[in-house]
């Protein structure tokens, strides 16, 4: 049944937003699709690219450093109408660091001018005087087992309202910005998070969440995804859990 | 006053050293360093007496270690007297604890050779200002201690402010080093002319973009060699500039032929190093023995006799297997590294997240693994982050029961000792951490 399934995957200016090991979640979206027979089609988006939101059901955007960001930013006010349609066909994002901070409203540096985000998710993010370097962990009620890990290197802070909810709270780490405990967010079908390292591989459940999800957004059906041999995934995944900061 | 605490420290610092050997214990690489420092902070300053011709101090994230040792080399070869931070402890404590060492208060020393944290760059002006800085590339590297790329640079960059006699040898091939010192006395290293014989596979890790550090926009290249590495150029007119030294390498299995012309002539040097990243190594340190008078047959000479101390590429017997170690910490460096493994060897990656490794593994995603996926045998990983490394092998294709996870680094070459037959090649790639490991316990598999 399953190896007549497709997913579309659009990766979100690999060229520029690509630091911390981003394409491991990709890759871990394709060979996770792979073991079970979905067939995975892997587009990229480079600036000027014009998106069709008809077209995809996951859009992945990794995180960058400043110069690359400001040249994203900048693209995505151009995309913005596709990638709305898409966020309410209900297609998955997943945005991390950089990427997760241009899915908000904006990015406030400490001089300069806001850095316009996409308002997928209702947040924003402001410069910090101190930078988060270290090991995460974080709960979430979205998946099982409730444990999200990863490792954050960030100095914005990001500030969730309105309908948007945190994705996960912190039990070891910053997190969003250190205050409320909060970690990533979601709206929709929209994910960002501050965890890298990268997120998807050593979190297995989650990708397989953010799979099910697209592939039930493409098919407009209840999708149960074949359970797969996660024993080196969740070893990995234990032995972060907790890790120091 | 100052004086009697210098003395104090250096003799301190020398019983504690015997102390520490006498428990069979090693005496560490920064240990002594830490002590001396606190007893006397100004220790370093005092040190600057007791050299005659000179400090040289070698930045850049890639590389520092092997131009270091190969610098210092060019001197000992021609009978200078010279102190030198030879295991790649970097940080000012490292820096402390080879010089207390080595000091004796009627001795003193032709030259320093000391490589340096691009971090610790500043602090170590400071106290020791240099001679000569020599700044390798600036790669994305490490970058959960210092941000980003640019602040690297800018940190560099203060350091050179610090100290208005430095002269600067720069990597003219990378758009990031040959900004730095502006308007500052520099010779410009770099390579005319790549040429790879020896089989070359195109990496697929995500191409590194490299931004003009003048006007921000994306560099143009019209030759690009390897990461940002080239022959660049930009719109605003910021571009590679003419090179003092300017090389023409051939890169064979595992040597590399360097022509280097300058206004001096051209010179050719046969270099015993493994990839394009160690000839890059070998034309700095050339360089700055070019620059320093030296002639071609005294480098060459030194060049025959270099032994890699540490890693980036070692070749060693334990226990009548060959054995080749390399380093591996980034992912351009370890994709290089990477793409000339022997897939019929017995592969063993130690992988640590130590401060000086870098506590953010993520850069191993960004390294090019999808290599080893035709090795003959399985793959041992180990290491405190060795069940990352299962997952990304995982991932990169290699067959989860090809993959053995022993964590502990004593445990996992007895492992390859023992279960192999001597005539199997082993090729070990460890982290800086996991390789200072591995030497302290290196006796117990000789
Ligand atoms: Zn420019």
């Amino acid at each position: 049944m399953q190896n007549k399934l497709k997913l579309s995957l659009a990766h979100l200016y690999p060229d520029l937003l690509n630091i911390y090991g981003d394409f491991g979640n990709v890759l871990t979206i394709q060979n996770r699709c792979g073991w079970r027979g979905i067939e995975v089609e892997i587009t990229q988006i480079n600036l000027g690219d014009k998106i069709d939101p008809e077209k995809f059901d996951f859009y992945f955007i990794g995180g960058g450093q400043d110069n690359q960001q400001i040249d994203v930013s900048r693209e995505l006010q151009l995309q913005k109408d596709a990638l709305y349609d898409a966020m309410n066909s209900y297609a998955v994002f997943l945005g991390i660091c950089g990427g997760y901070q241009l899915f908000g409203n904006y990015y406030q540096p400490h001089n300069g001018s806001r850095l316009m985000g996409l308002g997928l998710l209702d947040s924003y993010t402001v410069a910090g005087n101190k930078r988060f370097i270290g090991n995460v962990t974080a709960k979430t009620e979205f998946t099982m087992p409730k444990t999200l890990v990863g490792f954050e290197n960030h100095s914005g802070l990001t500030y969730l309202q309105g309908e948007t909810k945190p994705l996960a709270l912190v039990e070891i780490g910053a997190g969003n910005n250190n205050e409320d405990k909060t970690e990533g967010a979601r709206f929709k079908n929209v994910f960002g998070t501050y965890l890298h390292g990268p997120f998807l591989p050593k979190n297995p459940h989650f990708a397989d969440f953010l799979i099910k999800l697209a592939l039930e957004k493409r098919y407009n059906d209840n999708i149960e995804l074949q359970k797969l041999n996660d024993e080196a995934e969740f070893q990995a995944h234990i032995s972060l859990i907790n890790k120091a900061y | 006053m100052g004086k009697i605490k210098f003395y104090l420290s250096i003799i301190s610092a020398k019983v504690l050293a015997t102390a520490i050997a006498m428990m069979h214990r090693s005496a560490g690489t920064s240990f002594v360093g830490l002590v001396v420092l606190k007893v006397c902070p100004k220790f370093l300053s005092y040190c600057s007496k007791y050299v005659k011709k000179g400090i040289i101090t070698i930045s850049g994230t890639n590389g520092k270690t092997t131009t270091a040792g190969l610098i210092a080399n060019i001197f000992e070869a021609n009978e200078q007297k010279v102190i030198h931070n030879e295991k790649g402890a970097n940080m000012l404590t490292g820096i402390a604890n080879v010089l207390a060492l080595n000091i004796l208060p009627f001795k003193r020393f032709d030259y320093y050779v000391l490589e340096s944290d691009e971090a610790y760059l500043t602090k170590l002006y400071d106290y020791l200002p240099s001679d000569y800085l020599l700044v390798t590339n600036l790669f994305r590297d490490q970058l959960d201690r210092y941000g980003e790329l640019d602040i690297t640079a800018r940190k560099i960059q203060e350091a050179i402010d610090k100290n208005p006699n430095l002269k600067l040898i720069l990597n003219a091939d990378d758009p990031m080093v040959t900004k730095l010192g502006d308007n500052r006395d520099k010779v410009y290293f770099g390579f005319d002319k790549v040429d790879i014989v020896s089989s070359s596979i195109a990496s697929h890790a995500p191409a590194e973009t490299a931004n003009c550090p003048i006007c921000k926009e994306s560099l143009k290249y019209a030759q690009r060699f390897f990461a940002q590495q080239g022959h660049y150029y930009c719109d605003c007119g910021y571009k590679r500039p003419q090179c003092d030294y300017s090389g023409d390498v051939k890169i064979f299995e595992d040597y590399s032929i360097l022509k280097i012309s300058s206004v001096n002539g051209e010179f050719e040097f046969n270099v015993k190093l493994i990839g394009l990243y160690n000839a890059y190594n070998a034309l700095a340190a050339i360089s700055l023995g070019l620059e320093l008078g030296y002639t071609q047959n005294q480098i060459q000479n030194a060049l025959n006799t270099y032994q890699s101390i540490f890693g980036r590429a070692e070749r060693l017997i334990l226990r009548g297997h060959q054995v080749l170690v390399q380093l591996i910490k980034n992912p351009t460096g370890a994709s290089e590294v990477l793409k000339t493994v022997d897939l019929s060897s017995n592969i063993l990656i130690m992988i640590n997240d130590n401060y000086a490794d870098g506590r953010d593994v993520s850069w191993l995603w960004d390294s090019d693994f999808e290599f080893l996926q035709n090795t003959k045998n399985p793959i041992v990983v180990s290491g405190n982050r060795a069940k990352d490394m299962a997952v990304r092998l995982k991932y990169a294709g290699i067959d989860a029961s090809k993959i053995i996870v022993i964590p502990k680094i004593r445990h996992a070459i007895e492992h390859l000792l023992t279960s192999l037959d001597i005539n199997e090649k082993i090729t070990i790639l460890p982290t800086y951490t996991a390789l200072l490991k591995m030497q302290t316990i290196r006796k117990k598999f000789l």
